[in-house]
């Protein structure tokens, strides 16, 4: 109950924000509309009216928060200006593609990375090459990882294909089709999983390193208890919460991750879509796009709470 | 100091020399620019020369100049963003720390949310909106990453609040600032960790920012030459990728994995 309050709070604390800081930054559109409606650029004149109509930055501050609301409420995120379309269709067709990329992604990182991680955590000192490896992955944005790996793989040696999620003309349904998205995939995901694999394989072995040197398992080790006993009945059930707490940081930042990839591969995901709402400065799709994924964020963040729960009252 | 420096292990000691050798670039580009980064009078998309290192760009730009220009601009970007992250941040704990309750909770709930929601989708919206300019960008970014220093450093100070030099100040009626001269000596080895890894962070961020397209186009940064270079239509087709995107590829690496090493915990040896 109590996490769903929270839940609550921060939805509202977001929409706040989504609402409030907008309309305070210098140089953002709705700033600009109070002083000078020429200054937005170029828009074209549907538009503004589109905009004007969502908006209204004619009414006072707390009617325009009031119709925001009711907007949201409505699933209504506003009309973009590039695509011309509404903003919800045109995140309802995207998401599928992203979230397929980044739960494929999530479920290969943390089985390779926590098995990875116990291995030589219970090996001790003997990883340091592995170590230093990872950290380096982990220093460099995904997004250079992600173009990188694009000239290498599929401009130089023309192994895969560079962009898109399939090849153009292709049909759902149609024979080959399935092996085509595969093979779109491949490269994508790859660089997701690499990516992704650093923070959950150093958190587990520092936290297995951790339970080792716990007295319990010293204990056991005395009492001739059977080694796999040891790993899985004391040290992997002592690691599965802290595990749980990291696995939801990393379900977050594989939208993030995903949303970079898809920039560099051209996958039709959200990542595509932000791209060109920056740089055609679509208002109001940058906007749904940040609504999604904070709640995105937020679900996430209460499912695992609701798990760690259950897990607390169990033992 | 030098003491201290022989104490480090290898590849500290390496991520120093290397990030001192590019903060004297950043300081003395100026002086090592062969040409101004605005000078766009040069032919275009030559190859490298002893008159142009690493040739030319596709506007007619020195791309030498602009990655050495590039250090400066980065760098500073990172140093300033990853100072006023850790204060802010450790700050916020200790105010935290020092009053508790319900001071606490709020700040908590607040650095928490940051936390939850993807941090770096929220600082491209924001900068995206602003003017290109940079102390946007920079200001987006402390805002945004604030939470992360705070988390950390208030779970540390509040270990330290226990100690009984602390709890003796406190006994004779100290006051906040009384507190803090005896933490500070705990707190400002803390904040120099935070402030290596704060300003890893910021150039990671930044080079995001400018991978999307946002931010400064004159304040060229490492991203953005990355940017311009991944925008270059025929980079593929001959060796230009070897001078024009390699470069200033293999600089934000190289400085970024060296800030890597040098805040991690754990030494490697």
């Amino acid at each position: 109950m109590k996490s769903l309050i929270k839940c609550f709070m921060y939805m509202t604390l977001i929409i706040v924000l989504s609402f409030a800081l907008p309309r305070l930054i210098p140089g953002s559109p709705l700033f600009a509309m109070a002083e000078d409606i020429s200054s937005v650029g170029n828009m074209t004149k549907d538009a503004l009216k589109a905009f004007e109509k969502y908006y209204s930055p004619e009414l006072p501050l707390l009617e325009q928060f009031i119709k925001y609301l009711r907007n949201l409420f409505n699933l209504d995120f506003g009309y973009s200006f590039y695509y011309k379309m509404s903003v919800i269709q045109l995140i309802k067709e995207r998401v599928g593609w992203t979230f397929l990329l980044s739960f494929s992604s999530i479920v290969l990182s943390s089985i390779t990375g926590i098995f990875l991680g116990i291995k030589s955590g219970l090996k001790g000192k003997e990883s340091k090459l592995l170590v230093s490896v990872f950290m380096s992955i982990q220093a460099i944005p995904t997004f250079l990882l992600a173009a990188i790996f694009q000239i290498t793989i599929a401009y130089k040696s023309k192994l895969l294909p560079a962009t898109g999620a399939y090849t153009v003309g292709a049909r759902f349904g149609q024979s080959g089709y399935i092996l085509d998205v595969i093979e779109h995939m491949i490269l994508p995901l790859f660089v997701l999983v690499i990516s992704q694999i650093p923070p959950i394989y150093l958190f587990a072995k520092n936290s297995t390193a951790n339970v080792k040197k716990e007295q319990f398992v010293k204990m056991a080790s005395y009492l001739n208890i059977n080694k796999r006993d040891i790993y899985f009945k004391y040290i992997l059930k002592n690691i599965t919460p802290e595990l749980l707490g990291r696995l939801n940081i990393q379900f977050i930042l594989a939208i993030t991750g995903s949303i970079f990839v898809e920039a560099v591969f051209s996958y039709p995901g959200l990542g595509q879509l932000l791209r060109s709402a920056i740089s055609y400065r679509d208002y109001p799709l940058l906007q749904g796009i940040l609504l999604i994924c904070c709640t995105y964020g937020i679900i996430v963040n209460f499912i695992f709470e609701l798990i760690a729960l259950r897990n607390i009252k169990r033992c | 100091m030098l003491n201290s420096f022989k104490q480090l292990s290898k590849t500290k000691k390496a991520s120093i020399i290397i990030l001192v050798v590019f903060l004297l670039v950043a300081i003395f580009s100026k002086f090592l620019m062969p040409y101004s980064h605005e000078d766009i009078s040069h032919s275009r998309l030559l190859e490298p020369s002893k008159k142009h290192l690493l040739g030319t760009d596709e506007i007619g730009h020195d791309i030498f100049s602009l990655l050495i220009y590039g250090f400066r601009i980065t760098i500073f970007t990172a140093i300033i963003s990853g100072f006023f992250t850790t204060l802010i941040g450790t700050s916020l704990a200790y105010i935290a720390a020092y009053y508790g309750r319900s001071v606490k909770m709020i700040i908590s709930e607040i650095a928490n949310l940051f936390v939850v929601v993807p941090e770096i989708v929220m600082i491209m919206f924001f900068s995206s909106l602003a003017r290109p300019k940079l102390i946007y960008t920079i200001m987006a970014i402390v805002f945004f990453s604030w939470p992360k220093v705070y988390k950390i450093a208030l779970f540390k100070i509040m270990n330290y609040m226990e100690k009984n030099k602390v709890k003796y100040t406190l006994l004779i009626k100290g006051n906040w600032f009384d507190v803090l001269k005896k933490l500070l000596p705990d707190i400002l080895p803390l904040m120099s960790t935070f402030f290596v890894l704060q300003c890893n962070r910021a150039v990671m961020y930044e080079s995001s920012l400018s991978f999307f397209g946002i931010g400064d186009p004159l304040k060229k940064t490492w991203g953005k030459l990355i940017r311009a270079a991944l925008d270059y239509e025929d980079l593929y087709y001959d060796n230009t990728f070897l001078w024009y995107l390699i470069p200033p590829v293999l600089c934000l690496i190289l400085f970024v994995i060296s800030l890597t090493f040098l805040s991690s915990e754990n030494g490697e040896d």
